[in-house]
């Protein structure tokens, strides 16, 4: 049976080559996926390691929750006088004190330097053995208007040694003289940050920490161990700070990183190369069942030579596995191509990682086998079922086979919709304990029972789609229709594939539309400022409140409040506090207190918005023990219950004194202004131009502007997603090209006949590319179609979460659709020239 | 009218020195030897020879559906030789007409698209009177619009015969037409092809194995080893049975 099975593969090589493709191409996302995400482990763990060379503990505030840093729920920071405390500790050998805080560089442009996600940080040098950056060229800083800067910056810059460059901070934009340019060992910089290092008083001075550090890091004296010198510093140092071991900290930071953004990442690329494995599954499925009934000759022939049902579905089987384990191994090479594509396209986005090897781990390839080697499996399962079933008698008839849609399957495709449709709906209205993966679940299911259906209406939809080209392209038009119409189940299977990645797209479409009209609203409606402050250029980094301050010295201007956020949590989870001057952000943001007031809020406490209020059953003067990373539990009252847009005010506010008391946070994500009395926009705009030149980090808009702005960051995010998904459509595109060379194959005759009696191989390859063009425009009906529902009720679900306003973007829409047609023409390439170029004897030749 | 165009014009279709030769070295084969041949305007031709003779390939070479390997065949003053592949498919549409053995129909079609095929390809349409006039000789009135699938074999070939005539060809080309049909089939198809010849002025050419088919035709060419052998005009089954015998021992 196996020699059987091997030479079954050898005899449909192009068959099994199209097969493969499907699977290969799923595979190598799969474990793209985990190369690149072990490749950015890997290059945060050599980061962290670099960090925290030469340093055997570090000494910080306690804290009993953090979030990132970034995200201002940091530490506090901790004494000058604490370094020397720590220092005079006899086995501590050498310590230092160590700062970081925000500055960004302006380039020679005048702009901003922008880093895509690594932060723009200032520190302080270090003159002891720990400092962890080398001096390429110059030397350390060593007094106020001197800094150093790492050499990526410098690279990526063209800042040269002796030259002044000005740098952002939380205070005054200001000028300095580039002293020294260093490196991190062999490396130009850490993950694109870009590093400014200032000596310590001058950087306490400008990063805002005057007599402060972030943290004092010590390495043992000689002939002391690390738990010694732990255990030596953690008896001397006062309540209120800890000491932690090199290897846990390092151990803690790489679980932020892994916990925060690497995992996300991960599982965000992992439903999306989900998808395309998914739609493989389609496209192999189909192919097997073609082949089998392609050969239900040969399988006969088989049979009534005495080989057993059960047999031949081994047989099919066993195919199917020297397939896929041969399309897996390909896949997951290409995989490394894959990664480095991705690798490319993130430092395409500004976030450059080390150019270090990528991280191929022994996981990568077995779940990447799994996958390919599983689910090449169950799609071939029917198929080889089927191939069973094959009466031995068939090897003697010669018949047009055809489809038959029986109840069984009308029954059996209803059920399965409606169950997809019931888990999408539980997963979207219902509280259930995990609403993501009953929705992505209930899509698949969903997806399967279309497919299951679907040809029933195949046959008519071919006829309905082809009528232009019948009308319109007489013989060769017809023909495409009526092929496309012959095998329903043949047609919907491929259609089917497609429908999958276009239902996506157009999800994503219509949730992008409705997002871009809702928060349009909201921003209407959340606002009465004249102009919003920004982080300029898309990115998101947030800008120093100086920035609001000058705003507001402006004559023109009348008030300019800013907004800071933080983490902090309360019952067990992490809740975002808003930051601002309350009194001033009531004129510029639409407020209503449904209790208390904004003087009751600038006093102290916390304002809840009152959706969260009633959820949650807080009251006004309910006192709630609230967790800061910097502060610890705090008992905060609350001190009024408001009513404004959630998306952009948040559900926690606090005024300044208590946001300041309890958030490390100092910088501004955005903040708002309005104008003076009898001051006309254009006036104003003049003004705040002026404001741009000295702070390139940030733009103003007016709300139309704002609201333009953030759209487009919206139509980028959509952009990447619809990048992403393209890969399932280009799956499904190999799956038509595929279905339509086996039935080019399987027409040999039909089309040497047709050849024979006159038609040019220019009208084979026009009949061919109908065909493809109707079952391609069936695959965008349905994927839109099942999009549009889903989209439906996804927004209908999504209220809570500002998108509030269903809208249709109906001109992309149009466009998919026709460029699902223009693909599945492209995708008839292949085919159509093999059809065009049968030879027409071989094709008419019987015996 | 001079000879010469009397010649041309009286010839529908023809082969010079024809050889064609498949395979190399060893493995060579001469399919034909070197064949000249005329086939007449308005007659109807049989060809005949023991299996392997190379009856089709002289079928196919003439018809335009291979190539020679040297000599020349013409379809009328058309050389073939001359032609690319768009030339002689655009000849096959539009002058000659074929009845293959089986698989002769288009299954997505029915039966009244399959006789217009070759017109419809060309964007056409038949003319209605010569149309009804070929639909009804081949006795289909009624199942026109009757797919492969729904028609026997015998209907199906007389299917493919009203296609091959229905674009007035300047020839017709039949590869043993009754090959897969039971005697009273096959009977009905050569009656048919018959008077296409009689009554419509017809020119065809048939490959048959069949005496009894060759007993239709005007004259019978007997071709052996990839040579013409013989000819016979008004044959009878009989005659043509025992020249058959003679080239077989
Ligand atoms: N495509 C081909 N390749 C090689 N040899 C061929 C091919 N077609 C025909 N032949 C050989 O050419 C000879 C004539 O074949 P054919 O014209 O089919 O004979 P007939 O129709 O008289 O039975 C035979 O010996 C046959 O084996
Ligand atoms: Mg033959």
């Amino acid at each position: 049976m196996f020699k059987t099975a091997l030479k079954g593969l050898s005899g449909h090589k192009l068959r099994l080559f199209l097969t493969a493709l499907a699977i290969v191409v799923g595979i190598s996302f799969v474990s793209g996926t985990f190369i690149l995400t072990d490749t950015m482990r890997g290059a945060f763990d050599d980061l962290f390691g670099t960090l925290n060379e030469g340093i055997d503990v570090t000494v910080r505030a306690e804290a009993s929750f953090t979030s990132n840093q970034q995200a201002g729920g940091g530490r506090d920071r901790v004494p000058e006088s604490l370094l020397e405390t720590v220092s005079a500790i006899p086995e501590v050998g050498v310590a230092q004190g160590s700062l970081a805080g925000y500055a960004q560089f302006i380039d020679r442009d005048g702009d901003a330097v922008t880093t895509g996600g690594a932060p723009s940080i200032g520190v302080n040098w270090s003159d002891t053995e720990l400092n962890i950056a080398t001096l390429r060229e110059g030397t350390g800083p060593a007094g106020p208007g001197e800094v150093a800067i790492d050499a990526g910056t410098a690279e990526n810059n063209d800042f040269r040694l002796g030259e002044a460059v000005d740098i952002l901070f939380v205070g005054p934009r200001q000028t300095f003289r580039i002293v020294g340019i260093f490196g991190f060992d062999q490396v130009d910089s850490l993950l694109g940050a870009t590093v400014a290092a200032f000596d310590t008083a001058t950087a306490q001075q400008v990063l805002d920490a005057e007599g402060q550090f972030d943290s004092i890091e010590a390495a043992a004296a000689p002939g002391v161990s690390q738990a010694d010198l732990l255990a030596a510093i953690n008896a001397t140092i006062p309540s209120g700070f800890e000491a932690i071991g090199q290897a846990d900290l390092i151990a803690e930071q790489n679980e932020d990183v892994n916990q925060g953004f690497l995992d996300v990442f991960n599982i965000i690329l992992l439903v999306f190369a989900g998808v395309a494995v998914f739609v493989g599954a389609f496209i192999i499925a189909n192919t097997f069942s073609i082949i089998v009934a392609q050969r239900t000759r040969e399988l006969a022939l088989l049979r009534a030579v005495g080989a057993t049902g059960a047999q031949v579905t081994w047989m099919i089987l066993l195919e199917t596995l020297v397939v896929a384990i041969i399309a897996s191994i390909i896949g997951i090479a290409a995989g490394a191509g894959f990664a480095l594509g991705l690798k490319g396209l993130l430092a395409a986005l500004g976030i450059e990682l080390p150019a270090t090897g990528l991280v191929f781990k022994p996981r990568t390839f077995i779940v990447g086998m799994g996958v390919g080697v599983i689910v090449t499996t169950l799609s071939a399962l029917l198929p080889a079922w089927t191939a069973s079933k094959v009466p031995p008698v068939a090897a003697m008839r010669d018949v047009e086979q055809t489809d038959d849609l029986g109840a069984r399957r009308l029954i059996g495709g209803g059920v399965v919709t409606g169950l997809g449709l019931l888990f999408i709906l539980l997963g979207l209205f219902s509280n259930i304990w995990n609403e993501l993966a009953f929705i992505g679940v209930g899509a698949l299911i969903m997806f399967l029972g279309v497919a299951v259906l679907s040809p029933f209406v195949a046959e008519r939809m071919a006829h309905i789609i082809g009528f232009p080209a019948r009308r319109m392209f007489g013989m060769t038009g017809k023909l495409g229709r009526e092929n496309a119409a012959r095998r329903p189940v043949r047609t919907a299977a491929t259609a089917g594939a497609l429908m999958i990645g276009l239902a996506l797209v157009t999800l994503f479409l219509i949730l992008g539309e409705s997002t871009k009209v809702s928060i349009g609203n909201t921003i209407d409606d959340a606002f009465s400022a004249d102009f919003v402050v920004s982080p300029a250029g898309g990115s998101f980094q947030p800008f120093s409140p100086q920035v609001t301050r000058d705003i507001e010295a402006l004559p023109e201007i009348a008030v300019a409040a800013g907004v800071r956020q933080a983490e902090f949590r309360l019952d067990g989870s992490n809740k975002f506090a808003t930051g601002v001057e309350i009194e001033k952000a009531i004129q510029t943001t639409n407020f209503d207190f449904l209790g208390g007031d904004a003087s009751s809020l600038a006093a102290g406490g916390v304002a809840i918005h009152t959706d969260e209020a009633l959820e949650k059953g807080y009251v006004l003067g309910q006192i709630l023990p609230l967790e800061f990373a910097k502060s610890g539990f705090q008992d905060i009252e609350v001190t009024a219950i408001y009513e404004a847009e959630e998306t952009f005010v948040g559900s926690y506010v606090f005024s300044t004194i208590e946001f300041d008391r309890n958030f490390t946070a100092d910088l501004e994500v955005f903040s708002m202004a309005n104008l003076a009395d009898g001051v006309d926009v254009a006036t104003g705009r003049a003004a705040l131009d002026g404001i741009e030149t000295t702070y390139p980090n940030i733009q103003v808009l007016d709300q139309a502007g704002f609201r333009a702005e953030t759209e487009a960051n919206i139509d980028q995010l959509l952009a990447i997603v619809t990048a992403m998904l393209a890969l399932a459509l280009i799956i499904a595109l190999l799956g038509i090209t595929n279905t339509l060379a086996l039935s080019v194959f399987e027409r040999t005759r039909e089309i040497g006949l047709l050849r024979a009696v006159g038609m040019t191989r220019r009208q084979v390859r026009s009949m061919i590319r109908f065909e493809a063009l109707i079952v391609s425009i069936f695959g965008a009906v349905l994927g839109i179609g099942v999009g549009l529902v889903f989209g439906w009720l996804v927004v209908q679900a999504t209220g809570d979460i500002g998108i509030t306003d269903f809208a249709l973007p109906t001109g992309t829409l149009i466009f998919v659709f026709l460029l699902s047609g223009l693909l599945g023409v492209l995708a008839a390439g292949f085919p159509a020239r093999k059809a065009a170029k049968l030879n027409v004897l071989d094709a008419i030749a019987y015996e | 009218m001079t000879a010469s165009t009397n010649a041309t014009t009286r010839v529908a279709a023809r082969a010079v020195d024809a050889v064609k030769t498949y395979g190399e070295g060893d493995a060579q084969v001469q399919a034909l030897a070197g064949i000249t041949v005329n086939f007449d305007r308005g007659q109807f031709t049989a060809i005949m020879g023991p299996s392997g003779s190379g009856k089709s390939t002289l079928l196919h070479c003439i018809a335009g559906l291979d190539s020679l390997t040297s000599g020349a065949v013409f379809i009328g003053d058309t050389d073939l030789g001359t032609l690319n592949d768009k030339a002689l498919t655009l000849l096959r549409r539009d002058k000659v007409g074929f009845i293959f053995q089986a698989f002769n129909l288009i299954p997505t079609l029915n039966a009244e698209e399959n006789i217009a095929l070759p017109l419809s390809i060309a964007g056409k349409k038949p003319d209605p009177e010569w149309h009804d006039q070929v639909v009804g000789a081949v006795g289909l009135s009624d199942r026109l619009k009757h797919r492969p699938s729904e028609l026997s074999g015998g209907q199906q070939q007389r299917v493919a015969a009203a296609r091959a005539l229905v674009s007035r060809p300047e020839i017709v080309f039949a590869d043993e037409p009754s090959g897969n049909l039971d005697s009273q089939s096959g009977a009905e198809l050569l009656g048919f092809m018959r008077r296409a010849v009689d009554d419509l002025g017809q020119t065809i050419v048939m490959v048959t194995h069949n005496p009894l088919d060759a007993a239709y035709a005007d004259k019978v060419i007997f071709l052996a080893d990839g040579q013409t052998v013989d000819s016979m005009d008004n044959p009878t089954s009989e005659r043509v049975l025992d020249r058959l015998k003679t080239l077989e021992a």
